[in-house]
């Protein structure tokens, strides 16, 4: 490790390593050349007789239409003295009686053909071991005017075809193009195989200088950490763009020279490809520190450029969405309205002229964004409306759900929620206070009873206990009057308070309205003939029933005629109507007032309010407060309505 | 000679009722807790027993199970606890008659008396076959007869004929309208009213207190009906 660290960050491993890399591009790039041109030489597929003769077919070829030209203008001392010197000879065949195994067909040659030693030994299996030959044929165009030439008594045809084929001599004794080309290809027949070695091997070295380069990249012995070059301030996309400016110059030099000399494209392409590698390496290193360093993406032109641009963009937004917020939300949708008209007004006055399908369509499409819009908005608009029907309906639990709302509309669905919380909030606490109150109540009433039944009981024995003091008898009276009076409040005050906070049990069951009525006149008729009063009572022919806790229902009629008995003027009618219409039940009590009424029909309902706001009578008004509590568990609503002296109670249940 | 326990842990109370209960008939004990009414209980013969539910050391219902493990006797509850589910707990416990307090003395005395006769004359298997019985009320249709805790009760001829047609039927709701077809055997055209006039009178008759009553109740809304004997 600290070995690896060491070499990694050492300035001469580092010199080495990118002398090592040139050089081996230089090879890799070089031997590549070679073998690319070898490849098209055909040194890879297919055998080396073939790629010398292709390759000494250019010179011979010549030497063949000399041999031709001096045979058609039968100088055949010429001729024959053509092949001198040279590892081949030439002969003419007779296209007819060509063999490959011996000399039959020869017609005429450069040498002696019927010597045994130029018996030809070679065809598609040639080595350079003996003699061979190749074929080439090659139009004779003899201008034989009016004459006919024979050689060696064969008649030459004028304008036909014939077989020159060369013979060489594998040996190679003369020093002419043909050996210099024989030797090459003998040399290259060992550089095909050595060279891709050389190239497989310097393209490993130059990976591993590469890699090591890559690993290296900013760590420098003497300093901890990744150490940033030079260049590290500029831009990367910069610095990325003089990189391929570079690359792309070389690309360019590199294809200029293409045509030229096969080593000298070799040598010109290694020096490219040397270049090339130092330039990348030296790139990539820079590239690999800034990765290892990070904030690769944030150190370019266009990644500054576009936060540059960002932040403005976002600035400009923020100053128009906070003057659009400024204004009223009439003036707001005055501006969105005025813009879209302006709009449509440009779109009318661009289009209108022309023939093109263009207008209607970007018009369909305004229309189709805006029909979204107003779509979104009413969507919106029925969320609040929703909710704020659920409020009016003490509903408070349901929110509105604010997701996908945006300026005024979430404002106002906000306020919506709080309000409903809010209300929420204190129904319950006024519940929860209600309820500890009824507990208060139940519990202080049982201690109030016990010393309120001895004091009941004696005032009892005092006022029955025979006395010559008549005063006496007298005050004995008030007291069990007056126990009496607070044994009924202390009665009513529990049934009030349970009542009012619902801490009771209802069972609802259809009740008959006459059922009812009967019972109740059955219980009070006495009562009121002792007051003189006249009970008239009118109800629907027809059976009527109505959801209600008959119970409980009772004791609001208890309370009604109760109250009516003790408040009503005597000598006067009392009345007891049931009314149907309109889907509830109404069951009226009317009657007149004893007393002037001084007070209007809602407080009457409160705890403790009578009438005459005197208490010099029997009753402790709570007779209407029980009575409206219990009719509102029971589902019913009760009205006190007072016109003068008319003193009228509605009570309204559903019908069943 | 009936002996009385009376238990309270109010001694004004205790005192009050003994003033109440003075009766040459009557031999009165007291008791302040449930234990004291237990030993009383076990030591004694006791005919009735009226007793507070909250005391100290052991409270009513306790003492009312423990004295139910042994004995019969009427218990009368007497109590500030005035709620219905009080009333059924005492009721199912073992209690003959609930009365709350503030108590009107005149009930007290009604309803001690009422137990008594009840517990002392009208023993169990004491029952003629042809009559109908609930409760303290027993209807002889052979003699025409009513009994209210074995003393003779005076009812109109309708009384009578309504009385037998809920004890006929005990438990049974009965519309005024109903109950006018049956007796009267005539079409009610709003004359229902009368049923619940005659029902008033009976329940006055029948009941200690008309306002709360044990036998004839009230079904309000709907009828009338005869409680199941207890």
């Amino acid at each position: 490790m600290e070995k690896k660290k060491k070499l990694t960050g050492s300035f001469p491993a580092k010199a080495a390593a990118y002398f090592l890399l040139a050089v081996s591009a230089f090879i890799v790039s070089f031997c590549a050349v070679v073998i690319i041109v070898l490849f098209e030489k055909g040194y890879y597929t297919s055998d080396p007789m073939n790629v010398f003769l292709r390759e000494a077919e250019i010179y011979i070829r010549t030497d063949a239409y000399t041999v031709r030209d001096y045979l058609a203008g039968k100088k055949f001392e010429y001729a024959k003295r053509v092949c001198e010197g040279k590892n081949y000879e030439i002969a003419l065949l007779n296209p007819e009686k060509t063999a490959w195994s011996n000399n039959e067909g020869i017609i005429w040659a450069t040498f002696d053909y019927n010597r045994p030693e130029v018996t030809v030994t070679a065809g598609d299996d040639a080595d350079l071991s003996g003699w061979m030959f190749c074929d080439e044929t090659i139009t004779i165009p003899l201008d034989l005017s009016g004459g006919s030439l024979s050689i060696n008594g064969c008649q030459i045809e004028e304008d036909t075809r014939y077989i020159f084929r060369f013979y060489f001599d594998p040996e190679m004794k003369e020093h002419d193009k043909i050996a210099e080309i024989y030797t090459e290809c003998c040399n290259m027949q060992q550089w095909k195989i050595i060279l891709p070695w050389i190239c497989g091997i310097s393209v490993i070295v130059m990976l591993l200088c590469f890699l090591f380069l890559m690993c290296g990249a900013g760590h420098r012995n003497n300093a901890e950490g990744i150490q940033r070059g030079v260049f590290f301030k500029v831009p990367f996309d910069l610095y990325a763009a003089f990189y391929g400016t570079i690359v792309i110059l070389l690309l360019l030099l590199w294809f200029e020279v293409w045509s030229a000399q096969i080593e000298y494209v070799a040598m010109f392409s290694g020096f490219v490809a040397m270049a090339f590698a130092v330039v990348s390496t030296f790139f990539l290193t820079e590239f690999a520190v800034r990765l290892k360093v990070g904030g690769l993406w944030t150190n370019t032109v266009i990644c500054r450029t576009m936060r540059f641009v960002g932040r403005a963009i976002r600035t400009v937004w923020r100053g128009v969405c906070a003057m659009f917020r400024g204004f009223p939300l009439i003036l707001n949708t005055l501006i969105a309205y005025c813009g879209i008209v302006i709009m449509e007004f440009f779109g009318v006055c661009l289009f209108m002229r022309s023939e093109s399908g263009l207008g209607l369509v970007l018009w369909l499409i305004e229309k189709l964004v805006l029909l979204l819009i107003v779509v979104y908005t009413a969507l919106m608009c029925k969320r609040l409306l929703k909710g704020s029907e659920a409020l009016a309906e003490g509903r408070q639990d349901q929110t509105i759900d604010t997701s996908y709302m945006f300026g005024d509309l979430k404002v106002c669905a906000d306020h919506l929620n709080s309000i409903g919380q809010g209300i929420s909030k204190a129904v319950e606490e006024r519940m929860k206070s209600e309820r500890m109150k009824t507990e208060l109540i139940t519990n202080v009433s049982h201690d109030i009873k016990t010393p309120l039944t001895s004091i009941i009981n004696y005032a009892n024995l005092i006022a029955k206990e025979p006395s010559e003091n008549e005063e006496i008898t007298e005050y004995a009276e008030v007291l069990v009057r007056q126990s009496g009076r607070l044994k009924k409040l202390l009665e009513d005050l529990v049934e009030a308070s349970k009542a009012a906070s619902g801490n009771v049990d209802v069972d609802l069951r259809p009740c008959e309205v006459s059922v009812i009525l009967s019972q109740a006149i059955g219980e009070y008729q006495q009562k009121m003939e002792e007051k003189r009063l006249e009970l008239i009572v009118t109800q629907p022919k027809e059976e009527v029933s109505i959801m209600a806790d008959g119970k409980h229902l009772w004791r609001v009629f208890d309370n009604l005629l109760n109250n009516i008995c003790k408040y009503a003027r005597e000598d006067s009618r009392v009345y007891l109507n049931v009314d149907t219409r309109g889907g509830s039940v109404d069951i009226i009590f009317r009657n007149m007032s004893k007393y002037a009424l001084n007070v209007d029909g809602e407080e009457l309902k409160e705890r403790f309010v009578r009438g005459d706001k005197s208490r010099h009578m029997e009753g402790n008004g709570l007779g209407l407060s029980i009575a409206k509590s219990l009719t509102e568990l029971q589902n019913g609503r009760m009205e006190v309505v007072t016109d003068g002296d008319l003193f009228k109670v509605i009570l309204g249940f559903a019908k069943v | 000679m009936y002996h009385i326990l009376i238990c309270d842990d109010e001694r004004d109370i205790v005192n009050a009722l003994k003033i109440y209960l003075t009766d040459a008939n009557y031999m009165l004990y007291e008791a302040y807790n449930g234990k004291e009414a237990l030993r009383i209980v076990e030591k004694e013969e006791i005919h009735l027993v009226l007793m507070d539910i909250m005391m100290p050391e052991m409270d009513g219902i306790e003492a009312m199970i423990k004295i139910r493990e042994k004995s019969n006797v009427p218990i009368i509850l007497l109590t500030a606890k005035s709620e219905d589910t009080d009333k059924v707990l005492g009721l199912t416990v073992g209690a003959d008659d609930y009365i709350t307090k503030p108590f009107n003395p005149v009930e007290v005395s009604a309803r001690v008396k009422s137990q008594l006769r009840r517990y002392m004359q009208l023993g169990a298997g004491n029952q003629k076959d042809q009559a109908l019985k609930c409760g303290g009320i027993e209807l002889d249709d052979k003699e025409k007869r009513v009994l209210l805790d074995g003393v003779d009760v005076s009812l109109t001829p309708t009384e009578y004929e309504i009385l037998k047609l809920l004890m006929q039927h005990p438990g049974q709701v009965f519309s005024p309208k109903e109950i006018y077809q049956k007796i009267w055997n005539d079409l009610p055209y709003g004359s229902e009213n009368t049923v619940a006039v005659h029902i008033r009178h009976l329940r006055e008759k029948l009941e200690i207190n008309p306002a709360e009553p044990r036998y004839l109740k009230v079904v309000w809304g709907q009828g009338y009906k005869m409680e199941k004997g207890r």
